[in-house]
């Protein structure tokens, strides 16, 4: 019967054989290449390790929602290969490596046990593995002195000679010279060594504590019990105090979105700087707004006021604060909205409205914090949660195409330099438009230059930096 | 029970790996550069102790001084080695990228990332005589 002992060391070897073969995949996906093919590769090469690594964890429906948006991303820089769709596949893959840490964990605590599993995991393990007795005792009879004595010594009296033969002997310096390790790629084998290094650390998931363990003893729910109480009074005064705040804010956003909708009324008659600058104060407007909002209401909510009954007035005036400010988030939507349709999409633009979706999410997520007497933490991390997805959905969006194609067929004016300098994404729609329509013969010809050099790189990719537009060309 | 009186030891461990983890990258981009500056590489050693202790002096011994009296080894290492493997990374990183990826650059930032984090271990790693007394 094989012990304990005999069982580890099998499968210590097996481990590392199969994390040797995927830091020669790493090397062989990455060294010296560009990103393509091999990001969505590298995405499926991980998954299957973490899941061939700890089976257990990724079974929970979590953990499959966040290898799918890892996936996700990773076809997206397949298809697309933009920042966003690179950083989102970044951060999802540290979300992965994050539940595989603490699949309790929320995606904040994720985010940080992934960075750190990531980067030093190692050290970390080496560190316990130094401070368990026996293995302290062992490490404690190797003698660095002697071995620097051995090495280091003989190291340092050889290359003094070299270079003393050298001046004295030309041929011996001609030796020397010729002499040639390029046939061993040290690049290749120190780079295979960080793949081995990364995929060590993601298969030995390590949590900083006491940060997972804390986070994890916070529930989501407000309890009467855990609450600083308060007498009867003090807190019919704050109530008191609460009702007066918000009758007064949810007058003075009536004010405001009353004469806000007869600005818009006027939009049509707007210019375009007056329009821009419409936009731009309504946003500042509404992000100090909706932030003082939440700070408020989690203020008047933190307490004890939460459970007692006489609190229906103080719910109510904040369910309308909450709906007025949703009200002025559509009112600054349908403006933007306007911007859009007159001036084009341009990336800004497309982030007011993706600002906006956020902002309305969290006016969401405060209502049912409230309603369902939630506290800090739930906001915290279902918002963080919501951010995560709405950032892996937007990164799947082919965004330079879709202000390319808007642009050209529906915008009352083309701004063509922007255009050009999108990423290649909207290369063969710009082509396509040239070879259609009559242009500035300067923007002509540097449309025809983005092309050809964008068909030259397609041509020039190797299998490992394959593009979806790769099958496009011929 | 702390292990202040390793420092010097430990400056001098980590200089020394600072000196292999750099050297040995140099001489993995281009073998005869070493051999062309054989002398100077050993002269090299007290600039790069001399970094390094200041590095460490910097990003470990600060945190760790102001906290000794007040937690032992392995509890500073458990509270404090994250946040600073991360912020350190995250600096490392952030310099190689601004430099657009240059190899000396890459190079140095790789040599200053290892040698700061097995610089956290070799100075948090309890004592065997600690442990048997423990």
């Amino acid at each position: 019967m094989e012990t304990n002992h005999q069982q580890h060391n099998k499968s210590g070897k097996f481990s590392t054989i199969f994390l040797m073969i995927a830091a020669v995949l790493f090397s062989l996906l990455f060294y010296q290449k560009n990103i393509g093919l091999n990001y969505l590769l590298f995405s499926i090469l991980t998954a299957i390790i973490l899941a061939l690594n700890n089976s257990k964890t990724f079974h929970k429906k979590q953990t499959i929602y966040v290898i799918i948006c890892y996936l996700l991303t990773g076809f997206a820089v397949f298809l697309y290969k933009y920042n966003l769709s690179i950083i989102a596949n970044i951060l999802a893959f540290f979300t992965l490596v994050g539940r595989f840490s603490n699949h309790k964990s929320p995606i904040y605590i994720n985010w940080i046990n992934g960075i750190y599993t990531t980067i030093v995991a190692a050290f970390t393990l080496h560190f316990e593995k130094l401070n368990t007795e026996t293995d302290n005792l062992k490490k404690q009879h190797i003698n660095y002195v002697y071995w620097l004595k051995i090495i280091g010594i003989p190291m340092v009296i050889v290359l003094v000679f070299i270079n003393l033969y050298r001046t004295g002997n030309p041929k011996f310096n001609e030796l020397i010279t010729n002499i040639d390790f390029s046939f061993i790629n040290f690049q290749w084998l120190v780079f295979t060594g960080l793949g081995y290094y990364l995929f060590y650390n993601i298969t030995h998931p390590v949590a900083i504590e006491p940060l997972t363990s804390i986070d994890l003893l916070i529930k989501n729910d407000l309890h009467k019990d855990d609450l600083i109480e308060k007498n009867t009074q003090e807190l019919t005064n704050e109530i008191q105090l609460g009702v007066i705040v918000l009758i007064s804010l949810n007058i003075l956003i009536l004010l405001f979105l009353g004469t806000d909708i007869v600005y818009l009324s006027e939009i049509h008659q707007m210019t375009a700087p007056q329009l821009s600058q419409q936009v731009h104060t309504g946003v500042n407007a509404l992000i100090i707004s909706n932030l003082l909002a939440i700070a408020i209401i989690l203020y008047f909510f933190r307490s004890s006021i939460n459970f007692i009954k006489g609190n229906k007035n103080l719910k109510n005036l904040t369910f309308i604060w909450i709906f007025l400010n949703l009200i002025m988030i559509l009112i600054t939507a349908v403006k933007n909205t306007e911007y859009l349709f007159s001036f084009g999409l341009t990336y800004k633009r497309i982030g007011v409205l993706f600002f906006l979706l956020l902002t309305a999410i969290g006016l969401i997520t405060t209502f049912f914090k409230v309603t369902k007497k939630k506290n800090l933490w739930y906001l915290f991390r279902k918002n963080t949660q919501i951010a995560f997805t709405v950032l892996i959905i937007s990164s799947t969006i082919n965004w330079d195409k879709i202000v390319t194609y808007y642009n050209i067929n529906y915008a009352e004016q083309l701004d063509l330099h922007y255009l050009i300098n999108l990423s290649n994404n909207n290369t063969f729609l710009l082509k396509a438009y040239v070879e259609q329509n009559k242009i500035e013969s300067m923007k002509e010809i540097k449309i025809n230059i983005k092309h050809r050099d964008y068909i030259n790189d397609l041509q020039n990719n190797d299998w490992q930096e394959m593009l979806f537009d790769n099958f496009k060309i011929k | 029970m702390n292990s202040q009186n390793n420092i010097p030891r430990v400056l001098l461990k980590s200089s020394f790996l600072a000196f292999c983890i750099f050297w040995l990258q140099i001489a993995f981009e281009d073998f005869n550069t070493i051999i062309d500056i054989g002398f100077y590489i050993i002269l090299s050693f007290v600039l790069i102790f001399i970094i390094c202790s200041l590095t460490i002096f910097v990003c470990i011994l600060i945190v760790y001084y102001i906290v000794r009296d007040n937690l032992n080894d392995r509890q500073i290492f458990k509270k404090f080695f994250p946040y600073s493997a991360i912020l350190i990374f995250t600096f490392c990183a952030y310099c190689i990228v601004f430099s657009n990826f240059k190899t000396y650059v890459c190079i140095f930032f790789i040599t200053v990332f290892f040698t700061l984090m097995q610089s956290w271990v070799w100075l948090c790693k309890t004592n065997s005589n600690d442990l048997v007394k423990t």
